[in-house]
This record gives C-alpha cells, structure tokens and sequence, in this order.
C-alpha cells in the first residue's frame, strides 16, 4: 500500500509543482535546465523507492504512476475544464504584428523570446512580420507569419 | 494599433479558441503557487521539515538533573539524534528509561557510550550505565530512525526519579 501511495503523492506533487512553475520554465531546455530536470527526477527516485530495491517494488511504482496517469486521462477527457486547468490554452502573443504586452509579461514571456522562436522556427527578423505568435499547450511557441 | 487593456484580455476565436477566463485563473493560481512554494522553502531552510533552528528543541527537568536535546521533527526512514545530558551525581550509577509509542515507532541506529545492562519493560526500554567515571556526569548519544509517519510523545526518565515529557512530529 505505500509504494502505491506513494507514487501516487508524488505524481500530485510533481503535477501541482510543475503546473505552478508555469510551462515554460522547465521547456526552454538550456543545458541548465536538462541537467535541473535530471536531478529533480533523481530526487523524485529516492522517495519513490526507498530501499526497496526488488522488482515486485518497482514494477508496483512504474504500473501506480501509469495508471494514475490514465486515470487522469480519463478525467481530463470527461471533464474539458480539468483539461484547460491542468495542461492549460493556447495563448496568442503577437497579433497582427504587434505584442500583446499584458499577456506577454504575465505569461512570463518577452518579446526576445518570441523573435527568438521567429527566428529559428520561422526564419523571420522583425516583430511585424508575424502574424501571430502562438504560446502553446506544451510552452512552445508557435509563429505564423505575415503573407 | 494601440490595443487597450481590455480588449487585450478578451479571448480570440481565431487562429485558435482561447480561455482567458481560465488562463487569467491559471495565473492567479500560478501567482499563489510562488508565494506558497517560496515560503515552503523558507520554512524548510528554518528547520519545519526537520535539521533547523525551528527543529531543534533542548528540554531540562524541573531539578536541572536531566537534559535532553531532540528533533522535534522528524522524517519516515531518515536519521535524527537525540542527545541526553546528565548533571554530575554521587555515584557513577544512572538508569534511563525510554518510555512510549516511541520505542515501538523507531529504530535505534546508534547507542554510545553502550550501556551496561539493557531491559525491556512494557513499551519502554530500560538503560543501566555504571562507572566511577559518570560521577563528573554523562552524556548519551543515541541516533533513531523512525519507521512510522504521526504524532509520538516521549518520556525520558532519569533513576526513576526526575523525567522530561516532549513530542515528535514524523513527516511521512
């Protein structure tokens, strides 16, 4: 029964964490930010197994946080909102070649950050050649292009 | 084009559908969440999770004979000290008594300096130490890891005569 519990507690925790730190300060993906998440999930390891070193043990974490994965799944997909809570919307940036500065300072996003994206993902120079600037689900963003 | 504070916050149906209900409630959740994340680690830093200033905990029997110096909170599976300080006495004997739900909740890693003789009674454990040498006083080390998450209240008794009450907290 502990081992379930937990996996399961520790999901939650990582879930309410990883949601409050906001999507894009583990997405960036700087060599940093790798090696942060390495140790996070070697902290997360310790309290999921303890000294349990046998199979049975870890083959009960890996199907508990499986499962509770689905479970979520499964709620997300019955309850829309939940979805929209938990994995969050889309959110435009740019529209039309101009910044939405509110949104942009309270997703924690500059406009450096979005010509960056522009520049890599699209091949563009200027804030106005972009039509619109898409941060997504997955803390990407997205950038469309003025034709 | 200069947009107003309002229009901003207004959700687009297109290029795709927002929820700036949801997303303003995301980041009030999110604003929140810092305030509680940081204050989780300063509490931490100050010892609430065990190791710290708000940890660390020294009670004394109302004669001053028996001193105990305690973590009052505790992790499930980790290690915590305990120290026991005795004033000097008349002879070099002294009995300590560890009473409680403590001693069926936690494992004792480490006893130094080993006692002379070692009982049992009930819940508790009894502990003989003798030598001229503890006439100037003694202390005892004792280093535990408790097997069990809750609320556990210890009695430390010194020759059955004088003891201190304390309890510990084991996070999960």
């Amino acid at each position: 029964m502990e081992t379930v519990l937990r996996a399961a507690s520790m999901y939650l925790l990582l879930l309410v964490v990883l949601k409050i730190a906001g999507r894009r300060t583990l997405m960036e993906m700087t060599s940093f930010d790798l090696i942060l998440l390495l140790i996070i999930s070697e902290a997360t390891q310790q309290a999921l197994l303890g000294n349990d070193f046998s199979v049975t043990g870890a083959s009960l974490t890996i199907i508990t946080l499986v499962v509770v994965d689905i479970l979520f799944g499964m709620l997300k997909a019955r309850f829309p909102r939940l979805d929209m809570l938990i994995d969050g919307t889309a959110l435009i940036l740019v529209e039309n070649g101009s910044l939405l500065p509110e949104r942009a300072r309270k997703a924690g996003i500059s406009e450096e950050d979005i010509l960056n994206s522009a520049r890599s993902t699209a091949g563009l120079e200027r804030l106005d050649q972009i039509k619109f600037a898409i941060l997504e689900k997955n803390g990407k963003i997205s950038i469309i292009p003025q034709r | 084009m200069n947009l107003k504070k309002q229009d901003e916050m207004d959700s687009r149906r297109y290029p795709v559908q927002e929820h700036m209900r949801l997303q303003r409630i995301e980041w009030r959740i999110q604003r929140i969440g810092y305030l509680f994340l940081f204050t989780i680690v300063i509490l931490g830093a100050c010892g609430l999770f065990s190791k710290g200033i708000l940890s660390n905990k020294r009670v004394k029997s109302a004669d001053g004979a028996l001193e105990v110096e305690y973590e009052r909170f505790g992790r499930l599976a980790s290690d915590m000290s305990m120290t026991i300080r005795i004033r000097p006495q008349q002879d070099g004997d002294f009995r300590l008594v560890l009473n409680g739900e403590e001693m069926d909740n936690f494992q004792i890693q480490s006893l130094q300096p080993q006692p002379q003789q070692a009982f049992s009674r009930g819940n508790a454990l009894e502990l003989h130490w003798s030598s001229p040498r503890y006439r100037e006083g003694a202390t005892v080390w004792i280093g535990l890891q408790a097997q069990n998450p809750g609320r556990y209240p210890v009695t430390v008794t010194l020759d059955n005569k004088t003891s201190v009450q304390f309890t510990q907290w084991i996070y999960p």
